[in-house]
């Protein structure tokens, strides 16, 4: 009736691994052909207008064109210098050809303020020695003051440069140039110049971390009176860390009471929860303006209980800024709070009550690591979405209580300086990745429960 | 129940991989006749539900053939090879109502609606479940649900059937129920089926053969009386009813009879499966219903005395244990009239006769 | 005993802290809505008598009333194309990564989710660049795209859950009925992930609605929307008729919000039948 072979027809089919692989293969294919076309729109579409415009403006942090591309003749020249001392005359020679090419005018500004983020004033040098330069039977004023272009994101400090026509300027370019002015002949102006011709520079890395190149070519702090950006990181942090610890608090109670009720209350009360959620961020903000303001309801409320009699400044400072985004972030922490409350038995809690724990033992041994994962997965959600913050701070802070998002957006729209905007958003990317990681981690092991 | 020599499913050769290292079923050959309600019985991972999801169209075989009707159905997709299905938990669709679940095959078809209307009423009919045509399947009990799952794997008029575990999700009582139910309907409306379960009773019950399957090979395939009363194997042995199972050495081959030297020594008379050779070690397998206890057993070849280590109550009868072929223990199946006059600790003489008991590989 | 006392003190002590909170989400629309009607042009309760004309100013014919109309206009067309791009886009791709066997795929899914946890301003400040190059910047199809991108994860994360919920066992079903894997997608698949689908839809459009960053980078000064006259609204001087705009763009989420619940009480429903 039937035949059956138990694998013992050597001859007739058996599969040696090679003609298995292959076939293998071949089955997977068709099959993943499908799911890879049904994937790839979306994989297309995500690199290239979102992968691709990130990491190109990645680039601009290194990024170190405008020395070659402003002073070309001075970026070959300058190869030859040795970094001591004053450079030789060809270099000195060829920085004065290309400052006095009048058709390569933007570019040469363009490298002068892309000096200036190096050394604080060589944007002023530059637009000096060219004025000069152009008025070849002129010296300047010995006394001529230097207007330096303040440190940091502003390079908009125009110099104004006196010029008294006394004196012819001398034949030779070197001794012209320090006749200009004196900084020429200090080397550190020259080795700036060097550092603008390598294929790419730290300065904008480093000034996003408050450090610089120093004149010894060694790394080293920005004087302190400069310094910003490491306090703006720890600020960035820092209020990011308090409106989660904000949101903590005050986001698990409201979770617990929650899943303590009846399932239609339940559901009415996380409705209102998400009204919040899903209302854009500029109403809010909007909202909290009106509320927080010194003639606004709160003070209002204030003044009528006699608790004050002159308005409490609640908005454009931290106070603002922390209520406006615990406003907007927590319901990001109450939502996977709650699923979590809910996910556990009430069997163990009961199990632990059972075994003699008081209620406050079982809340804190038994009950608050089992909501962990919950609790961690929020905060840390709460803390990347803190990290980017730009709109609310924005509107309801005061100048020293902007984030990096903000500095990123000025040094771009204020600035044009590409190059510290993209630093920055490095710093802030890794912020955010070192979170992420912890995250992973954490909603791993929340998963593996 | 007719059944046609002429196979009408045949797999010849068949191969299925997923990778390298892990061959699921090797080199498979099986034929079903039409009309025949073939059961693939077997633990899981034994490569029973790989060959039903090659039969149905979801698996492609890595190496073989798979012949339906005559026609080699490898490469063509499920929708197109008209073999009904149902599945463990139903796969009913949960938007749809009851009539819509079986108008679904028939919209497929391009049926005019009319026709539509007499062939679903038909199939619920057929499952008792005629009030039901607007019902959702969420409204319905499990039992309901896997009646229409059925009717809707019925309604175009599949000449196969293919059922993977249907019962699964079903309680004891219901199950039984079920597997007297899909029998009956078998057996009015001979439609082939190919059964896959993990349950013994389920495919003894139902099934004109079964199929034993482990570790990718069919270990036996027979009705089920022969691979109860006669398993091939020690695996089928053991996987179908109860068996005692004790550890041995062929001494001496007479025939068809050899006899098997156990461990402490005593020497069984046995049938040998698939020719014995002297000195090869096999397994005895005895079930525990054949072995006769007390003035019975003395006359018979194979019998021994031990003393009583344990007496099991199991309502419907009783089970004593006594030590027997060195490490082994032998389970007894008595009734309770047999079991009064026994407690722990007596002496019992036990014995069976060689055509009960098998010398298994 | 005295464990119990302390539990209900607890607990007290828990729904307390519980409404605070509830209220201190809910106090600033509450508060804030009622001044839109206000009929004098300050922010202070009580309102000296309730008007409707700074809704009047948004709805009338004065020039302002047109911007705020072309704003609106603005929006909707810009979160509708976006949401219709995310919504195809996500869809296929979270039934691909489903199927299970796709190549790179812990990679290739980390790609396609991070506009969800990139800084919404960095990605504006690159995309100002890249958008600048390809000739996107101050165009309609730029602002789309762009918001598209911002919205593909939260469809991928809806119809992901819905596919979670899928019983694969139903695709198969339908093909041993003889129906076409087209068919099964579209009368089995796409019906029971429709839920998921729709809310995925409805928050990528709430996304471009809501979305200001992307477009202060990205639009020309002619590109209205209504959160860029808000914010300009808000950074300028703060009138009541922003704060009718909030209300009207509040009333327009909290419906969307409404229908959102409802599709999931829905899915929750088919799902509960599997």
């Amino acid at each position: 009736m039937s035949t059956i072979e138990i694998g013992h027809d050597v001859g007739a089919a058996t599969l040696d691994k090679r003609r298995l692989e292959r076939s293998l293969q071949k089955a997977g294919r068709h099959q993943r052909l499908i799911s890879v076309s049904l994937v790839a729109p979306l994989a297309a579409f995500t690199f290239v207008f979102f992968v691709i415009p990130i990491f190109a403006f990645f680039t601009f942090s290194v990024a170190n064109t405008e020395v070659p591309r402003g002073l070309p003749l001075t970026s070959e020249a300058i190869k030859e210098w040795s970094g001591e001392g004053r450079p030789p005359q060809p270099v000195m020679e060829a920085l004065t050809q290309d400052l006095q090419n009048t058709y390569n005018r933007t570019a040469v500004i363009g490298a002068a303020r892309r000096l200036n983020y190096d050394i604080a004033g060589f944007h002023g040098l530059i637009t000096k020695t060219i004025t000069n330069l152009s008025e070849p039977i002129t010296q300047p004023d010995v006394s001529s003051e230097n207007t330096d272009v303040p440190d940091g994101f502003s390079i908009f400090g125009t110099s104004e440069t006196t010029t008294t026509p006394t004196q012819t300027l001398p034949k030779d370019a070197g001794e012209r140039l320090v006749s200009i002015d004196s900084r020429w002949g200090e080397p550190r102006y020259w080795q700036a110049i060097e550092r603008g011709t390598w294929t790419i520079t730290p300065i904008y890395l480093l000034t996003a971390l408050d450090l610089r190149i120093g004149d010894d070519g060694s790394i080293e702090s920005v004087s302190p009176d400069h310094r910003i950006y490491q306090a703006l990181i720890l600020r960035t942090f820092g209020v990011s860390a308090a409106v989660t610890m904000i949101a903590v608090i005050l986001g698990f109670p409201l979770a617990l009471f929650i899943k303590r009720q009846p399932a239609n209350r339940a559901s009415l009360i996380m409705f209102l929860v998400l009204v919040p959620l899903w209302t854009s961020i500029l109403v809010r903000t909007t909202a909290w303006l009106v509320l927080l303001q010194g003639e606004g309801l709160l003070n209002d409320l204030i003044q009528w209980l006699h608790l004050s009699d002159t308005p409490i400044a609640l908005i454009h400072n931290r106070i603002g800024v922390l209520v406006a985004m615990v406003h907007i972030c927590l319901p990001f922490m109450i939502l996977p709070l709650y699923s979590v409350m809910r996910s556990i038995p009430p069997t163990y809690t009961r199990a632990a009550a059972s075994l003699g724990a008081s209620p406050a033992r079982v809340f804190f041994k038994v009950y608050l690591p089992l909501v962990f994962p919950g609790l961690s997965a929020g905060a840390l959600l709460v803390f990347i979405m803190c990290l980017g913050f730009y709109v609310t701070p924005a509107l309801v802070g005061g100048p020293r209580d902007q984030m990096l998002s903000y500095f990123i957006a000025m040094a771009v729209n204020r600035d044009l300086n590409w190059g510290l905007a993209s630093s920055l958003s490095i710093v802030l990317i890794l912020i955010v990745a070192i979170a992420l990681l912890l995250l992973k981690r954490f909603s791993a092991s929340a998963l593996a429960k | 129940m007719s059944v046609k020599t002429d196979p009408f499913v045949r797999f010849v050769n068949v191969y299925k991989a997923y990778d390298v290292n892990t061959m699921v079923v090797k080199n498979l050959n099986l034929n079903v006749s039409a009309g025949e309600f073939l059961t693939l019985l077997g633990p899981s991972g034994s490569g029973k539900t790989t060959t039903l999801m090659m039969l149905a169209g979801f698996e492609e075989p890595t190496s073989g053939e798979i012949i339906l009707d005559g026609k080699a159905i490898n490469g063509i997709p499920a929708y197109k090879r008209g073999v009904g299905m149902v599945f463990q938990n139903y796969a009913l669709f949960p938007h749809m109502t009851v009539g819509e679940n079986l108008a679904f095959p028939l919209q497929a078809r391009g049926m005019p609606r009319a026709e539509q209307q007499t062939r679903i009423l038909q199939a619920l009919d057929m499952v008792k479940l005629s009030n039901f045509v607007d019902r959702r399947p969420g409204q319905l009990s499990g039992g309901q649900q896997q009646r229409v799952a059925l009717a809707r794997a019925l309604v175009f008029d599949p000449s196969l059937v293919l059922m993977d575990e249907p019962l699964g999700a079903l309680d004891k009582q219901l199950r039984d129920h079920m597997q007297l139910e899909i029998k009956h309907l078998h057996d009015r409306i001979g439609v082939t089926v190919v059964y896959v379960t993990h349950d013994q009773t389920e495919a003894l019950v139902m099934s004109d053969r079964v199929a034993v399957f482990n570790e990718g090979k069919i270990q036996q395939i027979a009705a089920p009386s022969e691979i109860y009363e006669n398993p091939t194997t020690d695996f089928v042995a053991q996987f179908i009813g109860e068996n005692n199972r004790l550890e041995g050495t062929v001494s001496e081959v007479r025939g068809s009879e050899s006899l098997l030297v156990l461990k402490d020594g005593s020497a069984v008379r046995t049938l040998s499966a698939d020719g014995a050779i002297a000195g090869e070690s096999r397994k005895l397998s005895v079930r525990p219903e054949a072995i006769l206890v007390g003035p019975e057993a003395v006359d018979l070849p194979n019998n021994y005395a031990a003393s009583v280590k344990e007496i099991i109550y199991l309502g419907d009868h009783v089970r004593l244990i006594v030590p027997f072929g060195g490490p082994d223990e032998l389970a007894i199946k008595l009734t309770h009239r047999r079991a009064a006059a026994i407690a722990v600790g007596d002496k019992v003489r036990f014995g069976w006769n060689p055509d009960q008991c098998r010398a298994l590989v | 005993m005295t464990t119990t006392a302390i539990e209900r003190i607890a607990s007290t002590l828990v729904a307390v802290i519980a409404i605070a909170v509830l209220f201190f989400l809910m106090v600033p629309l509450l508060v804030a809505v009622p001044l839109s009607f206000n009929a004098e042009p300050y922010f202070s309760y009580p309102m000296p008598g309730l008007s409707l004309r700074w809704y009047q100013e948004i709805f009338g014919s004065t020039v302002k009333g047109i911007e705020w109309r072309n704003a609106f206009f603005n929006s909707v067309v810009i979160g509708v194309s976006a949401s219709i791009l995310a919504t195809v886009l996500g869809t296929s791709a979270s039934l691909g990564i489903a199927r299970g066997d796709l190549p790179f795929k812990q990679s290739l899914q980390a790609m396609m989710l991070s506009p969800l946890v990139i800084p919404v301003v960095v990605y504006a400040t690159g995309a100002v660049y890249f958008f600048a190059r390809v000739s996107l910047i101050g165009t309609y199809p730029g602002l789309i795209v762009a918001h598209a991108l911002l919205g593909t994860p939260f469809v991928m994360i809806t119809v992901t859950a819905s596919l979670a919920g899928y019983d694969r066992n139903l695709t198969r079903a339908g093909l041993s009925l003889g129906a076409s894997p087209w068919r099964v997608f579209r009368k089995v698949s796409l019906p029971l992930i429709g839920p998921g689908v729709a809310s995925g839809a409805l928050f990528a459009f709430v996304t471009s609605w809501d979305e200001i960053i992307v477009t202060l980078f990205l639009a020309y000064p002619n590109q209205q929307t209504i959160p860029r006259r808000l914010w300009a609204g808000v950074n300028e001087q703060l009138s009541p008729v922003v704060i009718a705009a909030s209300t009207l763009l509040f009333l327009v989420t909290l419906c969307l919000l409404v229908v959102t619940e409802v599709l999931r009480r829905r899915n929750a429903r088919l799902a509960g039948t599997l």
